[in-house]
């Protein structure tokens, strides 16, 4: 190297630096287009070359491989199975971006479908279930009992309580005879609200047949009364 | 996802690079045959590469599943800046030398030492000469003399992997190549 100028000894140099990518062939074209004059001038990176070469060619021998590449791969698998299920339905991905099929990472664990579908299921039949109920409420026969509130009574009402021994039939023939009709009761402590029908509306009228029916050994309780405080 | 394969790229490798771009297009999709396919190639590669840092078999088969963990985990983020090796074995290089650091912090022996073991074993005496040549290389010298020989890269991928400037990577280049000179005179002899 003696007597060489500043250009040659830093062509040598770069050219030395570079020799392992021409040994492995994968030198950039533009890099060995630019040692190559020197390279085929300077016996010294030729013969560097060569033992490159060699030392390549010696490293890529085969080396004794004892892993079991499927049993890794297998013991893999069921690294990811494992993350997987234990991965929340909706997580986003760390860098999401559209793949053709969803990516099984982001899947829900299969108790979880199977789940999901129970209680959709559950879901709907509740629904058909509650459509039906409405239906049936909507086209269903309006009836009425004894026990059935009416329309507010207007007017003076009677409060009357019978004996236990009343029959059903004694209870309307009283009724009847009163020209009054049961408008509410009896309540939970037995007692009925008479509403007086036509003529009989007036205040006295009321009183009047009030103390009528105290008078019926049949019954144990009469009062007048106002419609609004109508026990139910 | 797809590259421009770089200059110097061989049509083999070239072609093999476009093999592995459509077989991790395939794992981006989940498919697991591919991702098989995917994890038998650089299982082998990674396995060469790593039995020359340690001879623990369970620390390799880690890195390497740890590897093709985050490649699967990760597949949709490789954008095609590089081969597809470059990314991988950079992945495989970190988790390399995160596992031999905490290695040597539980008390293990070092890579260096785990190598002569391996040596015993060689049939090749010029390898075995070799190996122990390069187990006295410092971890990051010996990386470029294995990435560039042992897998093929060029300087700009072995910095790609290495995180750090091509200039670092030809100057650990040129130290080992110096201190190979030096422990292996047989080496240049040997083409003699």
């Amino acid at each position: 190297m003696i007597g060489i100028t500043h250009e040659e000894h830093d062509a040598h140099r770069r050219c030395w630096d570079l020799l392992p990518w021409v040994a492995n062939e994968r030198i950039a074209a533009t890099d060995l287009a630019r040692i190559e004059p020197h390279l085929r001038e300077c016996a010294a990176c030729q013969e560097e070359l060569a033992t490159q070469r060699r030392l390549r060619e010696m490293m890529r021998g085969e080396a004794p491989i004892v892993l079991a590449p499927q049993a890794s791969f297998q013991k893999l698998l069921r690294r990811i199975d494992a993350q997987e299920d234990d991965e929340p339905l909706d997580a986003p991905p760390a860098n999401a971006r559209p793949s053709p099929s969803p990516p099984r990472a982001r899947r829900a664990p299969r108790w979880l479908a199977v789940a999901a579908s129970v209680q959709a299921l559950i879901i709907g039949l509740l629904l058909v279930g509650g459509w039906f109920q409405s239906q049936a409420l909507l086209t269903a026969p309006r009836f009425t009992t004894l026990s059935t509130a009416t329309a507010a009574p207007q007017g003076p009402v009677i409060r009357v309580v019978f004996r236990d021994e009343v029959t059903v039939g004694e209870l309307n023939a009283i009724v009847r005879s009163l020209d009054a009709y049961v408008v509410a009761g009896p309540n939970s402590a037995g007692v009925y609200t008479l509403q007086l029908a036509g003529e009989h509306r007036s205040s006295e009228d009321v009183e009047q047949l009030a103390a009528k029916l105290r008078l019926d050994n049949r019954v144990l309780f009469s009062e007048p009364a106002i419609a609004e405080s109508a026990p139910r | 996802m797809a590259s421009n394969p770089p200059s110097g790229m061989t049509s083999g490798s070239s072609a093999a690079n476009e093999r592995e771009l459509e077989l991790l297009r395939l794992v981006v999709a989940r498919d697991r045959a591919a991702f098989k396919e995917l994890y038998l190639i650089y299982h082998r590669r990674l396995a060469r590469f790593l039995m020359r840092m340690t001879s623990h078999h369970e620390l390799i088969e880690e890195v390497i599943n740890d590897t093709m963990w985050t490649v699967w985990q990760k597949a949709s983020d490789f954008r095609g800046a590089s081969r597809l090796s470059t990314w991988i074995v950079g992945i495989a290089y970190r988790r390399a030398l995160k596992a031999l650091r905490q290695s040597s912090q539980h008390g293990h022996a070092r890579a260096e030492a785990q190598l002569t073991a391996i040596d015993a074993h060689s049939v090749d005496e010029e390898r075995e000469w070799i190996e122990r040549a390069l187990a006295e290389l410092p971890f990051e010298q010996r990386s470029v003399l294995e990435l560039s020989y042992l897998l093929g890269h060029s300087c700009e991928e072995v910095a790609e992997i290495m995180k750090c400037p091509v200039n670092t990577v030809k100057t650990r280049m040129f130290h080992a190549r110096e201190k190979l000179r030096r422990s292996l005179p047989r080496l240049a002899g040997a083409k003699e």
